[in-house]
């Protein structure tokens, strides 16, 4: 067992033996520690997302040979935090024509879809927030949240009533249907060698050391590429920005929103990115594993799994910055054609390398 | 500590149960009222995954996790991307509602007259096992593999037969999407071969240009 998972273990006694002295019942202390899951993750996705935006000004800064943000705070850390206090005032307007009920549904479902993600991200050895999904069907309940966040731009795209907004959320629910299917086949490319959905247990496989991470393997590289790139289209960052296209399309699905909706898309979008590294990082980076091999740090599997999540979004961020927005029939050859062929003759590589073993 | 014959734990499954079948009941009763296409869309959406939420309270995990990616995150997203096409491509409302009362009755009739039965005899046969055995309360573990390997042995013809009407339908889509080359006149003026030039490089009306690609 993990320090972490020894923290929390004392933390849950410590409260259980507090609910006995005031007579809590322990049901009214199993949902407080599910309420305080909940908070953890929602904090967690507005630290990710602060942290995640400011690099991303810093990032693009560094690419095109400008500072970024600099003014606020000793290098403009505190740039985005500013900037989301300014949010959090901003009146929050509804268009005259929109249909005010999706308008409002649209974030909602968004972020939703985002934070229900996390639930089975394993942090450390036996922790994650809803373990009995984890133990058999991790990765299938993932995806399979995942395809949710979908509605929201097409509900925020249509309730806003608004034709960029529309072309945005058509271009959008086009482009998740047609890359999630490559996405979850490099994903089965690993649940096949593995041999289990739950994320825990993948992890587990290659934690011994890191010549055991799936990334070494040849017969997944295919899939690892395939990964990528569908995940990339998973989260509407350029290349793949489509749905967005701000030269095109204003602002696209989100043309209409302002103020604390709008932060909502933003912290969906972030939070998307971010789960994605962590769940690349389980799938072939070793997941919560040092590759140092084991110490006595607190934490540490929660710190590595991080650092290699935060590895992906800078790659992501590196891929924003470098490469131009694709066309909308060139988007959908790409998936087509291209990426799912591909995901299939991967999948077959993974199956045939398994016979007889 | 019990309460009217209960545990805690087992009154919260219980609202939860309500919770989960009053909501699938209130969207589904918003599917049908819904005044809109798109409204009764995203009733629909609710209304699975809060079935998708029965499932999961019934312990049946893997049912749950492919009602929510199959049901909630392909065909929910499927109708709603539909009526986007439809209601704003082709300018002409879709008219929400019940236009076929009678045709309606009758398969909602036929559908509880094999529901109800089924229901009838499933609660009949788990009472008799539980009053021989005592009731099945053992974990439920390994549920994704067992599920995978009754499909490839004991349900094989049923699982390949789905596969071939999905096929059917996929090809179905495709010739009905295709433009009909074979009824198509010779043209008789230049402006007409012009128009029949354009149909059959006919594109999406989310291909932005892609005309300029064109050959």
């Amino acid at each position: 067992m993990s320090d972490l998972a020894q923290w929390l273990q004392l933390l849950r006694r410590y409260a259980d033996a507090m609910a006995g002295r005031w007579h809590i019942p322990l049901l009214a202390n199993d949902f407080l520690a599910w309420l305080g899951a909940g908070i953890f993750l929602l904090a967690l996705i507005t630290i990710v997302s602060l942290v995640a935006i400011y690099l991303e000004r810093k990032v693009s800064g560094y690419i095109q040979s400008r500072l970024g943000p600099v003014r606020a705070g000793p290098i403009g850390i505190f740039q985005t935090i500013l900037d989301a206090l300014k949010l959090l005032q901003k009146e929050d307007i509804v268009p005259a024509a929109a249909d005010w009920r999706l308008h409002l549904l649209g974030p909602v479902i968004f972020m939703t879809a985002t934070l229900m993600m996390f639930a089975v991200i394993p942090w450390d050895r036996g922790i994650n927030v809803a373990r009995w999904l984890d133990l058999e069907i991790g990765l299938l309940y993932l995806v399979a949240v995942s395809g949710i966040g979908v509605i929201g731009i097409v509900a925020g795209g249509w309730g806003s009533n608004n034709k960029w907004s529309l072309l945005g959320a058509l271009r959008g629910a086009a482009q998740l249907i047609s890359y999630e299917i490559p996405f979850l086949l490099a994903a089965l490319c690993v649940v096949l060698l593995a041999g289990t959905l739950s994320l825990s247990d993948i992890v587990e496989r290659q934690q011994a050391f890191v010549t055991e991470w799936y990334i070494w393997r040849p017969i997944l590289w295919l899939a690892v590429a395939i990964f990528l790139i569908a995940g990339v289209a998973e989260v509407n960052r350029v290349p793949f920005d489509i749905p967005e296209a701000e030269s095109e399309l204003v602002a696209g699905f989100h043309t209409e929103y302002t103020g604390m909706k709008f932060a909502l898309y933003f912290l969906g979008e972030y939070g998307h990115l971010y789960v994605l590294g962590l769940l690349f990082s389980v799938l072939f980076l070793g997941g919560w594993a040092s590759p140092l091999g084991g110490s006595n740090l607190p934490f540490e599997g929660f710190i590595w799994l991080n650092l290699k999540a935060w590895a992906f979004v800078l790659a992501a961020m590196w891929i924003r910055w470098t490469l131009p927005r694709l066309r909308v029939d060139q988007l959908m050859e790409l998936a087509w054609k291209l990426l799912i062929p591909a995901g299939f003759v991967a999948l077959l590589v993974v199956s045939v390398a398994l016979i007889g073993t | 500590m019990t309460w009217l014959g209960l545990t805690p734990a087992q009154w919260v499954e219980y609202a939860a149960f309500l919770a989960a079948a009053g909501a699938s009941l209130i969207t589904a009763l918003g599917v049908l009222l819904a005044p809109r296409v798109l409204h009764a869309a995203i009733w629909l959406l609710f209304c699975l995954l809060s079935i998708a939420a029965l499932y999961a309270l019934l312990g049946a995990h893997v049912v749950f996790a492919i009602q929510v990616l199959v049901y909630a995150g392909a065909i929910a997203v499927m109708i709603v991307f539909a009526v986007l096409l439809l209601e704003r491509g082709t300018g002409r409302g879709i008219l929400a509602g019940s236009q076929h009362l009678f045709a309606g009755l009758v398969s909602a009739g036929a559908l509880t007259a094999v529901l109800v039965p089924a229901l009838a005899y499933t609660l009949w046969k788990h009472a008799r096992a539980a009053a021989v055995s005592g009731p099945d309360t053992g974990p439920i573990s390994g549920q994704a593999a067992a599920i995978g390997r009754l499909f490839l042995t004991r349900h094989l013809l049923a699982f390949e037969l789905i596969s071939v009407a999905l096929l059917v339908a996929m090809i179905g889509a495709l010739v009905l999407a295709r433009p009909d080359r074979r009824r198509q006149e010779p043209p008789e003026t230049a402006d007409e071969a012009e128009g029949q030039a354009d149909v059959s490089q006919w594109h999406p009306p989310l291909n932005v240009g892609a005309e300029e690609d064109a050959p």
